[in-house]
């Protein structure tokens, strides 16, 4: 192979994790909306997952962080520099995409090397990198393999381990394990966030998975119609979430009409009572079923009785589908074993702690 | 592959029916004076071996190499922006600038040149190398271009992107990835243009005027003069390098020239 034709540009060691702002950024394509107006906010290290439903412009947005798709309006900056200027060369971003779009012409230590030979680095020295970035996604002995002599995983490795010896300041990840059996992607989250936490980089990572995303982001953003609809901690995001909309996303939820008053949730038969700090007016609250139990001791202002109408197996719990007396279901997940039988009454037990009320405007 | 019984035969059958039509040209191009009913030529004559060293011939096989070695670079050259537009790109007009591309080889490429010839001569291309190496592209860029149009339909562009992301630009793009990935329908391109050209023979003569001499233009007027012997010399002449350009390019190439697969059978 000759000497690259441009003096060498020597990469930081380890390139500081950048802090990435994207304000009012909006994608049409034809009449259709993908991306209206939607601000995220990347905190330099973290790692972010971007859910959503498919064709909820999840992928767009990344499109455009990584300067492959342009935005009809908005703005993005990488550590306060504006780069939807930038072509996508240019740009401190690694890409995964779902496909792992190794180059087929060049060998897997060729396909690795790749960012670091465009940038004009010296054989000698994309040798000891790649070598290095091959041992940290685990793959040391394939470096002289073929793209089609690999598995799956192996080749979505390769191409995290291409994307990473650039040494991007953010790291883009667009479901890259979707198509890989359910064991093997529980093991490349392990992989991708290790990776995040030795390197440091800014990640972000789109998916629809909901249980992928609790699995390995600090930060989730929840997208629907092209717009962010919640946002936080995978906790708050399960526990609290912003929107009626991000509380289903989540998994099956109660929700429970009333009205707000004073700083005070109550039911419209009145039984109900739930501190919260949302504002006056017409409400709904939400609360998963595994949060409920049974209420043995005398009625409170905190459980509701219901009548019983199916119980389930499920292995760890069983499945209590209940209704209130005005017909609202209520669904319980309570231990194996718990006294109910179909038809019976009963009293379930809303602990105000893990209620959570959202104001009628949403 | 399971090995079938039929696939030598086959093999067989193709061989002699390429080979078999080479054998009175051998046997002519050695021939001293043979005539019926002799099967075979009473006597051997180096007569037309050594015509093949004389001047002309070897200036002749020089202006056949440039000009069809030209002819396939600028035909792919060409046929690669047209291929990729008509690839990858749905617009408005696209089924018609297809058929208007593929005019000059529906149309006899005769017709074409007589038209054309007036502009060659008004621009002082007749009589020269570059004027015919520029009118043999009106019958080989439609095939570069469909080709290559075809090859483009196949091509993942993903990984036009891919290496942008990864800090390739545009040129470096094309040059790392894009080409590499067209490589079978390049050479393809390049093969089949170059062998289009290589046996190429009214329009060299008309815009050439005599005076750009191709291997073409001297067997044809070995024939003409009824001259068996040097026709059958020149023959073996012009059948030689595109058998040797196809072995060389297939031994490059590997599997990826499909079309010649024959040769790996």
């Amino acid at each position: 192979m000759r000497e690259p034709r441009e003096p060498a540009r020597p990469l930081p060691a380890s390139a500081p994790a950048a802090r990435v702002v994207v304000r009012d950024l909006v994608v049409r394509f034809g009449g259709t909306v993908a991306v209206d107006h939607l601000d995220l906010d990347l905190e330099p290290g973290s790692f972010t997952a971007l859910l959503g439903p498919s064709g909820c412009g999840k992928s767009t947005t990344l499109g455009v962080l990584a300067g492959l798709q342009r935005p009809d309006a908005g703005s993005v900056t990488i550590d306060d520099v504006a780069v939807l200027d930038d072509p996508p060369e240019r740009r401190p971003v690694g890409l995964v995409l779902q496909k792992p779009l190794l180059f087929p012409h060049l060998d897997v230590a060729r396909n690795v090397g790749f960012g670091l030979r465009m940038a004009g680095a010296s054989r000698a020295h994309e040798r000891a990198e790649v070598a290095h970035m091959l041992r940290r996604v685990r793959l040391d002995d394939l470096g002289r393999r073929r793209p089609h002599e690999l598995s799956g995983g192996q080749e979505q490795r390769v191409s995290l381990a291409r994307a990473l010896l650039r040494r991007p300041r953010v790291l883009l990840l667009d479901e890259p394990f979707s198509q890989l059996d359910p064991e093997l992607r529980s093991e490349m989250r392990t992989l991708v966030r290790r990776l995040h936490d030795e390197l440091g980089v800014t990640t972000l990572f789109v998916t629809h998975d909901r249980d992928e995303a609790v699995d390995v982001a600090d930060q989730v953003v929840v997208l629907d119609r092209g717009r962010v609809v919640g946002g936080g901690t995978p906790e708050e995001v399960y526990t609290r979430p912003a929107t009626l909309a991000t509380a289903r996303y989540f998994g099956p939820v109660n929700e429970l009409s009333g009205q707000v008053d004073d700083g005070r949730f109550t039911s419209p038969d009145g039984t109900l009572a739930v501190p919260t700090d949302a504002a006056s007016g017409p409400a709904v609250l939400v609360v998963r079923p595994e949060a409920l139990s049974l209420s043995t001791g005398a009625a409170t202002a905190h459980d509701v009785a219901v009548a019983v109408k199916e119980v389930r197996f499920a292995g760890t719990h069983i499945v209590v589908d209940t209704a209130l007396a005005d017909g609202t279901p209520l669904r319980a997940h309570l231990p194996v074993g718990s006294p109910v039988v179909p038809g019976a009454t009963a009293r379930l037990l809303l602990p105000p702690e893990r209620c959570h009320v959202l104001g009628a405007q949403r | 592959m399971t090995r079938s019984p039929w696939r030598g035969a086959a093999v067989a059958v193709v061989a002699v029916v390429t080979l078999l039509p080479m054998v009175p040209v051998v046997l002519w191009a050695v021939a001293g004076a043979w005539r019926y009913p002799d099967l075979l030529p009473p006597e051997t004559s180096l007569r037309g071996l050594r015509l093949l060293a004389g001047d002309g011939v070897l200036g002749a096989l020089g202006t056949s190499v440039l000009v069809s070695t030209s002819v396939a670079l600028l035909a792919c050259l060409v046929g690669l922006p047209a291929g990729r537009a008509l690839g990858l790109h749905r617009f408005r007009g696209r089924r018609l600038v297809q058929f208007l591309l593929l005019a000059p080889i529906i149309v006899p490429p005769l017709a074409v040149t007589l038209g054309l010839q007036v502009f060659f001569v008004r621009y002082g291309l007749a009589d020269t190398v570059g004027g015919v190496v520029l009118v043999q592209l009106v019958p080989t860029v439609p095939y570069a271009a469909s080709l290559l149009a075809a090859a483009h339909a196949d091509l993942d562009t993903d990984h036009e992107r891919a290496a942008r992301v990864l800090g390739a630009g545009p040129v470096r793009t094309l040059l790392h990835v894009s080409l590499p990935l067209l490589r079978p329908a390049l050479v393809t391109a390049f093969l089949l243009t170059f062998l289009i050209s290589w046996s190429e023979y009214v329009l060299t003569l008309l815009v050439g005027g005599g005076r750009v001499t191709t291997l073409p233009l001297l067997l044809f007027s070995a024939i003409e003069s009824s001259d068996r012997t040097a026709a059958a010399a020149l023959g073996l002449l012009v059948v030689l390098p595109p058998v040797l350009l196809v072995l060389a390019l297939t031994r490059v190439a590997g599997r990826d020239v499909a079309w010649v697969g024959v040769s790996r059978a």
